[in-house]
C-alpha cells in the first residue's frame, strides 16, 4: 500500500503521472462523447494545445531558474495586438511585426532581468509590474480588436498532415529541440544549478545572474511564440487574447510535477500539464457540462493532482 | 612524547626559503564583522603534501579564516600568498582558480542533479556550450576510482548517496578543479567512525600528490592519528603552529582553553544556593532521542536548578531540548512535570505543562521580528489572554512594559519592532515572551550567541534570578565560558546520551573540554 503511493508519488516528481490521467481522461471522453473522438475535434483540439505549450516552455524556464514570470500573459497579448495591427492582412508588414515583436520579447526579458538580478526585486513582483506596464499599453495601443492576419497564414496554419495542424508540427519540433538544449547544453546544466541552489552554484564558480538572465529572455520568446500562435488561429488580435495564460502555464508547470522552488522539475511533465489542462476543458465541452460548472471542476481537477504531489515535498523535507 | 620530534618535525615551524616553501601562507591577515575583530593578525602557511589540523573553539577564528583563504570572505588587511605571490581572492570563483577548494559541513553539492554534473559544475566540458556527457561521464568515473570509490555511479543523483559518498564526490568535485590546497570544514561532525577511517585512507592518498591538505576538527584523537602539523587558534588569533609531535593532548587542551581562563572557577551562588530539596519539577526515564542510539538517560530536575548541556554538534544537546519542548519525538522513554506524566505532542502542549523553549535561532525561530515588542510578549500566551478574540492593547502594554521593565530592555516601548533592537534586546524580548507563559522549567537554547558582553552579564543574571524563583532550567552552549557562568552542574552528551556528569570544581573549562572531546582523564 504504501510502496504503491511511493510509486505514484514518485511517478509525479518524474512527470509521469500526468500523463497517465492524460490517457485515463481521453479514454473516458471518446467512450463518453461521440463527437470527442472525431477527426475534427482532434484537429481542434492539438490546433488549441499550442498555445498554452508555449507559455508552459517559457515558465518551465523561469520556474527552474527559481524564478517565475507573470508577464507572459501580457506579452503574448501585446505580441498578437502588434502583429495584427501592423501586418493588416499585408503578409511582409506581418512578418516584420513579428520580428519586431521577438525582439520586444528580448527587451522585455532583460527588463524583467534587470529588476531581478540587479535591483534584486523577487521575480513574483518585479514581473507583476512589467504585466501592468505590458497591459496598459496594449490598452492605449487598442481596446478592441485591431488590424487582421493575411489569409494564407491563417491558412498555412490550419493545414495538416492528417490531423496534425502545421502550428501543432511546428511546436512539436520546438518542443524536441528545447529538450536536446535542456539535456545537452552547458548554460541548461547552470539553470538548474542556480535554480537548485544559487550559493551552492556560486561556490562552484557559476554567477547567477546571467543564468538568470538567459532563463527570463528564453521565457519571454516563448511568451511571443505563444502570442503569435494564438493571433494566428484567431485572425485577429485583441485585448483579451492570452487573458490567464500566465496562472493556466503555472498550474501546467506544477501539475508537471515541476519544483515551484526551483532547479527540479522535467520538460515531459510540464507539457503533460499544458495538455492535461486544454483536454480537460476540450472534453468538458464534448460531454457538454455548462461553462459554469466547467471552471468548479478544471479547479477540482487541478487541485487533487496538486495536492498530491504537494504531500510528497512534505514528506521528502 | 618530544622524543619523537626528529629532523623533519622541526621542517614547518621555522621553516626558511628552501627546498620546501609554503604552498599557500597568509601574512598578517585580520578581519572585523561590524567593529568587533574576528581575526587578528594571522600568519598560517600550507606545505604540500601535508595535513594541517586546524584547532579552536567556536568563535576562535577558524571558519573566518578559511572562509578568506576561499574567496567567500574578504580579509580587512595582510595579504595571502600562493606559490610565493601575494593574492587575494574577491570571488570563490578566483580561489577556485588558483587551486584552493574548500569543503563544508553543509555539503556544496545539488542533491537533485547526477555525480558528475555535480562534479564538472562550472567547468563543464564541451565545444561551444554543447555538453560533453561522455567525456563527463568518463573523466567522474575515472576520478571515483583513483579514490578508492568505484561504488558510486556517474549518472545517479546525489542526494540519493549516503553522506561518506557524498563527502567523496566532494572532495572528488574539488580534485577534478585540480586543487592544490584541499580545506576540509570538521568532516568528523557528520560522519561516522567507520565512515572517517575511509577519509583518513583517502587522505593519505591524497596527501601523496602533493596537495596540502587543511583539517578543522574538534576532536583531538583525530588530530593525533593524521595532522602533520597543527594550528591552536583562540580568540581570533593564532596562538601556536608547531609539529605535531611537539603536542600532546593535555598541551592542545591548555593551549586551546588559555592558561588564565583554565583556573577560573564558576560563580560561587549557585552552590551556596542549589535548593535540591523537595519534589523534583523534571523526572526523565529511559529516554531516547529520536534518531540517536546512544543509551537511554534518567535524570531529575530540582527547583531553581540550572542544568547545562555541554557536547559537541549532533551530541543531541539541542535534540533534548527540542524533545521536550515538543518540536520532536523520543523514541521511547516518559518525562513528568510536576509528578505528572508529560505527553510529548506539540509546543502548546508542552507550554501548558510549564515547559518553554528559548530557541538557538531567535530571528527565525524565536520572535517575529517585523511585529512590536508588545506583540511578540504576548504571543504564547495569546488563547489565555483573549475574551472570545478580543485582546485589549491596554493589557498588552501592561504585561510588556513590566516585562522591559524586568529584563531591563533598552527601546523606545512596547510599540518598537523587534527587528531594530540590539541583538542582547531581542533575546530578552524572547526570554520575556517565555516569561509570561509562568514557566516550570525553562530551557535555554545558546541564549549568549550573538550578544554584546554587557548583555551578556544581565542576560546571566536574569537566568539566575529566574532559578531563584523556582524554575528549573536547562542551558545548551557551544561557549564553555558562557555555560560556566551560569552554571556549575553540567552534564556532557555524545552521541544521544550522557556521559558524564561534572559539578562543583571539576566543572571548569579545561575538564569540559577534555570531557567533550572524549579524553578520559584518570
Amino acid at each position: 500500500m504504501n510502496d504503491l503511493k511511493t510509486k505514484i508519488i514518485k511517478s509525479f516528481s518524474n512527470g509521469l503521472a500526468v500523463w497517465i490521467i492524460i490517457a485515463l481522461l481521453t479514454i473516458t471522453a471518446s467512450l463518453t462523447s461521440k463527437d470527442f473522438a472525431t477527426l475534427g475535434n482532434v484537429n481542434n483540439y492539438l490546433g488549441q494545445t499550442p498555445f498554452l505549450i508555449m507559455g508552459t516552455c517559457g515558465m518551465f524556464l523561469a520556474v527552474i531558474a527559481g524564478q517565475i514570470d507573470l508577464s507572459i500573459a501580457a506579452l503574448a497579448k501585446i505580441t498578437s495586438v502588434l502583429v495584427s495591427g501592423i501586418g493588416n492582412g499585408d503578409e511582409n508588414k506581418f512578418w516584420l511585426a513579428v520580428l519586431l515583436c521577438y525582439a520586444i520579447g528580448i527587451g522585455v526579458g532583460l527588463f524583467n532581468s534587470f529588476l531581478i538580478v540587479k535591483l534584486k526585486v523577487p521575480a513574483f513582483v518585479a514581473t507583476l509590474g512589467t504585466y501592468s506596464i505590458l497591459e496598459g499599453l496594449v490598452l492605449a495601443y487598442t481596446n478592441r480588436g485591431i488590424g487582421s492576419i493575411p489569409g494564407n497564414v491563417i491558412v498555412k496554419f490550419y493545414d495538416g498532415v492528417g490531423p496534425f495542424p502545421v502550428s501543432f508540427i511546428v511546436v512539436i519540433v520546438i518542443l524536441a529541440l528545447l529538450g536536446l538544449w535542456l539535456k545537452k547544453s552547458r548554460l541548461a546544466l547552470r539553470l538548474f544549478a542556480v535554480g537548485g541552489d544559487p550559493e551552492v552554484a556560486r561556490r562552484s564558480g557559476v554567477a547567477s545572474g546571467p543564468v538568470i538572465t538567459a532563463s527570463m529572455v528564453l521565457c519571454s520568446l516563448f511568451a511571443v511564440s505563444a502570442g503569435i500562435i494564438q493571433v494566428c488561429r484567431a485572425g485577429v488580435g485583441t485585448p483579451t487574447t492570452g487573458n490567464g495564460l500566465e496562472l493556466a502555464a503555472i498550474t501546467a508547470v506544477v501539475l508537471g510535477g515541476v519544483s515551484l522552488m526551483g532547479g527540479r522539475g522535467r520538460l515531459v511533465g510540464a507539457i503533460g500539464g499544458a495538455i492535461l489542462i486544454t483536454l480537460i476543458d476540450n472534453s468538458l465541452n464534448m460531454i457538454g457540462v455548462s461553462q459554469y460548472s466547467q471552471g468548479l471542476l478544471r479547479g477540482a481537477v487541478i487541485v487533487a493532482a496538486i495536492a498530491v504531489f504537494v504531500s510528497k515535498r512534505q514528506q521528502s523535507t | 612524547m618530544s622524543s619523537r620530534s626528529s629532523s623533519s618535525a622541526n621542517h614547518p615551524v621555522g621553516a626558511e626559503e628552501g627546498s620546501s616553501s609554503p604552498l599557500l601562507s597568509t601574512r598578517g591577515v585580520s578581519k572585523s564583522f561590524s567593529g568587533v575583530p574576528a581575526l587578528i593578525d594571522v600568519d598560517f602557511d600550507l606545505y604540500p603534501g601535508r595535513v594541517h589540523a586546524l584547532l579552536g573553539q567556536n568563535g576562535a577564528g577558524k571558519s573566518t579564516l578559511i572562509s578568506i583563504l576561499s574567496g567567500v570572505l574578504q580579509a580587512d588587511s595582510g595579504e595571502i600568498v600562493l606559490s610565493g605571490e601575494s593574492r587575494n581572492f574577491s570571488t570563490p570563483r578566483e580561489a577556485l582558480d588558483a587551486g584552493i577548494v574548500a569543503v563544508y559541513q553543509e555539503l556544496s553539492l545539488l542533491p537533485h542533479m547526477t555525480v558528475s554534473e555535480n562534479l564538472f559544475l562550472g567547468i563543464e566540458p564541451g565545444k561551444l556550450s554543447v555538453l560533453d556527457r561522455k567525456s563527463m561521464s568518463d573523466q567522474s568515473t575515472e576520478m571515483l576510482r583513483s579514490l578508492g570509490a568505484e561504488g558510486i555511479d556517474p549518472n545517479a543523483l546525489v542526494g540519493t548517496l549516503s553522506l561518506t559518498s557524498q563527502q567523496i564526490v566532494e572532495i572528488a568535485k574539488a580534485l577534478i578543479r585540480n586543487a592544490k590546497v584541499l580545506i576540509l570544514d570538521e568532516p568528523s561532525a557528520v560522519l561516522g567512525d567507520d565512515e572517517l577511517e575511509l577519509l583518513y585512507n583517502l587522505i593519505a592518498k591524497l596527501k601523496a600528490t602533493g596537495i596540502a591538505i587543511v583539517y578543522i576538527t574538534h576532536r583531538l584523537d583525530e588530530v593525533m592519528q593524521i595532522a602533520d602539523e597543527v594550528t591552536i587558534m583562540r580568540d581570533g588569533r593564532k596562538v601556536i603552529t608547531t609539529d605535531r609531535a611537539n603536542l600532546d593532548t593535555e598541551s592542545m587542551i591548555e593551549a586551546l582553553v588559555g592558561r588564565k581562563i583554565a583556573t577560573k572557577s564558576a560563580p560561587k551562588w549557585i552552590n551556596e544556593n542549589r535548593p535540591v530539596s523537595g519534589e523534583p519539577i523534571l523526572k526523565v526515564s529511559n529516554l531516547i532521542l529520536p534518531g540517536m542510539k546512544g543509551k537511554a538517560m534518567d535524570f531529575d530536575l530540582f527547583p531553581g536548578e540550572i542544568l547545562g548541556l555541554v557536547g559537541m554538534t549532533g551530541s543531541g544537546r539541542s535534540r533534548l531540548l527540542r524533545t521536550l519542548a515538543g518540536l520532536a519525538f523520543p523514541t521511547s522513554g516518559q518525562v513528568s512535570i510536576d509528578g505528572k506524566p508529560l505527553r510529548i505532542k506539540n509546543p502548546r502542549t508542552s507550554i501548558a505543562a510549564g515547559i518553554v523553549l528559548v530557541p538557538e535561532d531567535r530571528k527565525r525561530m524565536g520572535l517575529v521580528l517585523d511585529q512590536p515588542i508588545g506583540s511578540n510578549i504576548v504571543l504564547s500566551i495569546v488563547t489565555r489572554l483573549s475574551r472570545i478574540t478580543w485582546i485589549p492593547d491596554s493589557v498588552v502594554k501592561k504585561l510588556s512594559n513590566d516585562m522591559l521593565q524586568r529584563l531591563s530592555v533598552k527601546s523606545t516601548g512596547p510599540s518598537q519592532i523587534v527587528r531594530f533592537l540590539s541583538g542582547g534586546n531581542q533575546q530578552k524580548v524572547v526570554i520575556g515572551r517565555c516569561l509570561t507563559t509562568k514557566p516550570r522549567l525553562l530551557l535555554l537554547d545558546e541564549p549568549l550567541r550573538g550578544v554584546d558582553i554587557g548583555a551578556k552579564s544581565e542576560i546571566v543574571e536574569i537566568v539566575s534570578e529566574i532559578a531563584r524563583n523556582g524554575t528549573a532550567v536547562i542551558v545548551v552552549s557551544s561557549e564553555i565560558e558562557d555555560i560556566l557562568a551560569l552554571t556549575d552542574r553540567l552534564f556532557v552528551m555524545r552521541d544521544g546520551e550522557m556521559t558524564q556528569e561534572l559539578t562543583g570544581d571539576h566543572a571548569n573549562e579545561a575538564e569540559v573540554l577534555r570531557a567533550t572531546v572524549g579524553v578520559t582523564h584518570e
